[in-house]
C-alpha cells in the first residue's frame, strides 16, 4: 500500500509553550487509524498541524503527503491535495448556504467546476445516506445546527469532497447512538483501499463499526504506545494510567 | 469644499467624545442630473415636505429643494412598482430632488432608486418624505454604485399610521462621502418600520449614517440593522436612535451595527441609542466591530478556499441576508458591487 501520510519528529507550539515533542506517524492508503489519549495531550494539535492551522508553529521536523513535504503548505493547498479535517467544534456562517458552500469547496478541491443538477443529486444522496432532510442543503452553513447536527454536517462536507485522508477528530461525541451508527457506517462507506482514516476518539462505541488498523496512545505530546486494534480493549480495561509513566507523566 | 455640521445626535453625549455630529464637506448640486421614473403618471410637479422634516442639515435639505421637486400619490388599495434611475455622469454629475410620497390606505408602493455614475466628482441631495396611511405598505430599495468621486447625501422621513408598514433597504458601494439620515414616526397602533442598510467602503471613504425611530402608537415595532465592511482607511459612522415615546405601550424595537473591518486603519464609530418614556416596551441594541475571525477563515480554507475567498465569503455571508431583502432587479448588480469592491480592496491589510 502506497504511503499517504509521514510526519518526521514533529515539534508543534503555540506561542511559546511546545505541545508535542517529536512525534512520528506513517499512515499508508487503506488504513485507519486510531488515536487515544487523555484531554490535553496533543491529539487535536497533531491533526490541526497536520491541515496547517496558523495557530500551530512547527518548530521541528517535517510532514509529507505523497512524498511532497506540505511542511510550510498553506491550509487550502493541503486541503486541494486530499487532506480533509472534521472539526471537534465546527464554525458556522449564517449567510451562506450548505449548498452553495458545499459546491464551492469541491470545485475547489477537485479544480473542476460542479454542474448544478449532478451536484443536487449527489449533495440529496449523501443527506439521505446520514438520515438528514433534504432541507438542510438550504440552510445556512452549520448555522443553528446542534452539535450532533455539526458533526454529521462535516461528514456529509467529507463524504462530497472525497479526500485521501480524512482526519476526523471526535466526530462521535455528541452524538446519540443512532447518530453514531449512521455516521460510523457513512465513514466506513467512504473508507477504501485509496484513501486513509485518522480517527481521535475517546469512546469505544464507533469502533464497533470501524476496524483500526493501528492504535496511537498519545500523553503529553508524545506517542508512548502503538499497536493494533487489542490496544483499544486494553485502554477500555486499564485506562491511561499506566501509559503516564511511559511519557514520564507521574 | 466648505464643511457643514450633519447628523446631530438627539441626545447629546460628552463633547470630549466628538461624536455629537459629523463635519463633513458640502456643495450644492451644480449640474443635476433629472431622474427617469419607470411611470411618471402617479408623479405631480411640486412638493412640500412636512414642516418638521429635519434632513442631515438646514443646508443639505436646501441642496436638494434646489432641484426637481414631485409628489407621487399611490390610490388607496392599488399595488405599485416605480423604479426611479439616476445615472450622474459627466454631463451632469450632480443631482438635487425633493418628493413627496402619500401611499394611500391599503395601497402597496415597491420603490427602487438606482444611483449610477462615473468617478468624477460631484454632489447628490435628495429629501424625500413618505406619509402612509393605515393599512398601507411601502418597500423602498436604493442602490448607489460606481460613484467614486461623489459627495451623496440621502434625507428621509416616513410616517406610518395605524397597520402602516415601512421597509427601508439601502446599499452604499460608492461615494466618496455618503450621508445618510433617516427619521421615522410610528403613529398608529401596529405600525411598523425597518431599516436595513450594508455597505462596502473602501480607499477613504466616509460613511455617515444617521436612523431616528419614534415611537407613539401602541405595539409598534421598528428594526434597524446595517452591516458591512471596512477596508482601507475607510470610516463609518452609526448613529441610531429608538426612542419609545409615553403611549406606545407594547412597542418592540432594536437596533444593531454589525462591521467587519479588514484593515487597521479603519476607523468605525457606533451609537446605538435607546430612549424611553413607556414601561411596557421592549428595546435592543446592539454593535459589533473586529477583525475577521481567523478561525473561521481556516475552518474554509480547510475546505480548498484561498484565504482571499474565506475573507470573502465571511464579508459576503455578513451581508448577504440584506442583499437578499433588496429589490430583485439590484440584487446582481449589488452582490457584483461588493465582490468587486472586495477584490479591488483585496489582500493582506
Amino acid at each position: 500500500m502506497s504511503e499517504l501520510l509521514r510526519i518526521e519528529n514533529l515539534h508543534v507550539s503555540v506561542g511559546e509553550k511546545e505541545l508535542l515533542h517529536g512525534l512520528d506517524l506513517t499512515v499508508r492508503a487503506g488504513e485507519v487509524h486510531v488515536i487515544m489519549g487523555v484531554n490535553g495531550a496533543g491529539k487535536s494539535t497533531l491533526l490541526h498541524a497536520i491541515m496547517g492551522n496558523p495557530a500551530y508553529t512547527v518548530t521541528e521536523g517535517r510532514i509529507w503527503f505523497e512524498g511532497q513535504d506540505i511542511t510550510e503548505l498553506s491550509t487550502d493547498k493541503r486541503a486541494r491535495l486530499g487532506l480533509f479535517l472534521s472539526f471537534q467544534a465546527p464554525i458556522s456562517v449564517a449567510g451562506i448556504s450548505m449548498e452553495n458552500f458545499i459546491r464551492t469547496a469541491k470545485t475547489a478541491v477537485s479544480g473542476q467546476q460542479q454542474r448544478l443538477f449532478p451536484f443536487k443529486r449527489l449533495l440529496k444522496a449523501r443527506l439521505q445516506d446520514l438520515a438528514m432532510d433534504p432541507s438542510y442543503a438550504e440552510r445556512y452553513l452549520n448555522d443553528g445546527f446542534s452539535g450532533g447536527e455539526r458533526k454529521k454536517s462535516e461528514i456529509l462536507q467529507m463524504r462530497i469532497l472525497d479526500p485521501k485522508l480524512a482526519m476526523l477528530d471526535e466526530t462521535d461525541s455528541g452524538l446519540d447512538v443512532d447518530a453514531v451508527r449512521i455516521v460510523s457506517k457513512n465513514i466506513s462507506d467512504f473508507h477504501n483501499e485509496t484513501n486513509a482514516v485518522i480517527l481521535i476518539t475517546h469512546l469505544n462505541q464507533i469502533l464497533k463499526f470501524i476496524r483500526p488498523d493501528h492504535v496511537h496512545i498519545l500523553i503529553g505530546g508524545r506517542i508512548v504506545k502503538e499497536g493494533g486494534p487489542e490496544l483499544v480493549d486494553e485502554v477500555e480495561a486499564n485506562g491511561f494510567d499506566a501509559y503516564r509513566s511511559l511519557a514520564g507523566e507521574a | 469644499m466648505e464643511l457643514e455640521k450633519v447628523n446631530r445626535l438627539p441626545m447629546p453625549t460628552w463633547r470630549y467624545l466628538k461624536t455629537n455630529d459629523s463635519q463633513l464637506p458640502f456643495a450644492m448640486p451644480a449640474r443635476p442630473a433629472k431622474a427617469v421614473w419607470s411611470d411618471a403618471s402617479y408623479l405631480t410637479a411640486g412638493a412640500a415636505l412636512p414642516e418638521n422634516f429635519e434632513g442631515a442639515s438646514p443646508a443639505w435639505k436646501d441642496a436638494a429643494a434646489s432641484g426637481e421637486a414631485y409628489t407621487v400619490r399611490i390610490p388607496a388599495d392599488e399595488k405599485v412598482l416605480l423604479r426611479a434611475d439616476i445615472v450622474m455622469d459627466a454631463a451632469s454629475p450632480d443631482y438635487a430632488g425633493t418628493y413627496v410620497f402619500r401611499v394611500e390606505k391599503g395601497a402597496e408602493l415597491r420603490l427602487v432608486w438606482s444611483w449610477k455614475g462615473g468617478g468624477e466628482a460631484g454632489v447628490c441631495a435628495l429629501a424625500a418624505a413618505y406619509e402612509l396611511e393605515e393599512g398601507a405598505v411601502l418597500h423602498v430599495s436604493a442602490a448607489e454604485e460606481g460613484l467614486s468621486g461623489k459627495l451623496l447625501c440621502t434625507q428621509r422621513a416616513a410616517r406610518a399610521a395605524a397597520g402602516a408598514r415601512a421597509d427601508f433597504v439601502s446599499a452604499d458601494l460608492g461615494g466618496q462621502t455618503v450621508i445618510t439620515h433617516s427619521r421615522g414616526w410610528l403613529e398608529g397602533k401596529g405600525a411598523v418600520m425597518h431599516e436595513y442598510g450594508l455597505y462596502a467602503a473602501g480607499g477613504r471613504q466616509v460613511l455617515d449614517l444617521f436612523y431616528h425611530i419614534d415611537h407613539t402608537g401602541e405595539e409598534t415595532e421598528s428594526d434597524i440593522e446595517v452591516k458591512g465592511a471596512l477596508s482601507g482607511e475607510a470610516k463609518k459612522v452609526f448613529r441610531s436612535t429608538i426612542d419609545f415615546k409615553r403611549g406606545c405601550s407594547g412597542a418592540e424595537g432594536s437596533e444593531g451595527d454589525y462591521a467587519i473591518q479588514l484593515d487597521p486603519r479603519t476607523k468605525n464609530i457606533s451609537l446605538p441609542l435607546l430612549l424611553c418614556t413607556e414601561d411596557n416596551v421592549s428595546g435592543n441594541h446592539a454593535s459589533s466591530a473586529g477583525q475577521i475571525d481567523p478561525g473561521t477563515v481556516y475552518y474554509l480554507m480547510s475546505r480548498g478556499l484561498t484565504k482571499e475567498e474565506a475573507r470573502r465569503i465571511v464579508v459576503e455571508s455578513l451581508i448577504r441576508p440584506l442583499i437578499d431583502r433588496l429589490d430583485e432587479s439590484l440584487r446582481e448588480d449589488v452582490l457584483a458591487g461588493v465582490r468587486a469592491k472586495l477584490d479591488a480592496e483585496g489582500g493582506e491589510p
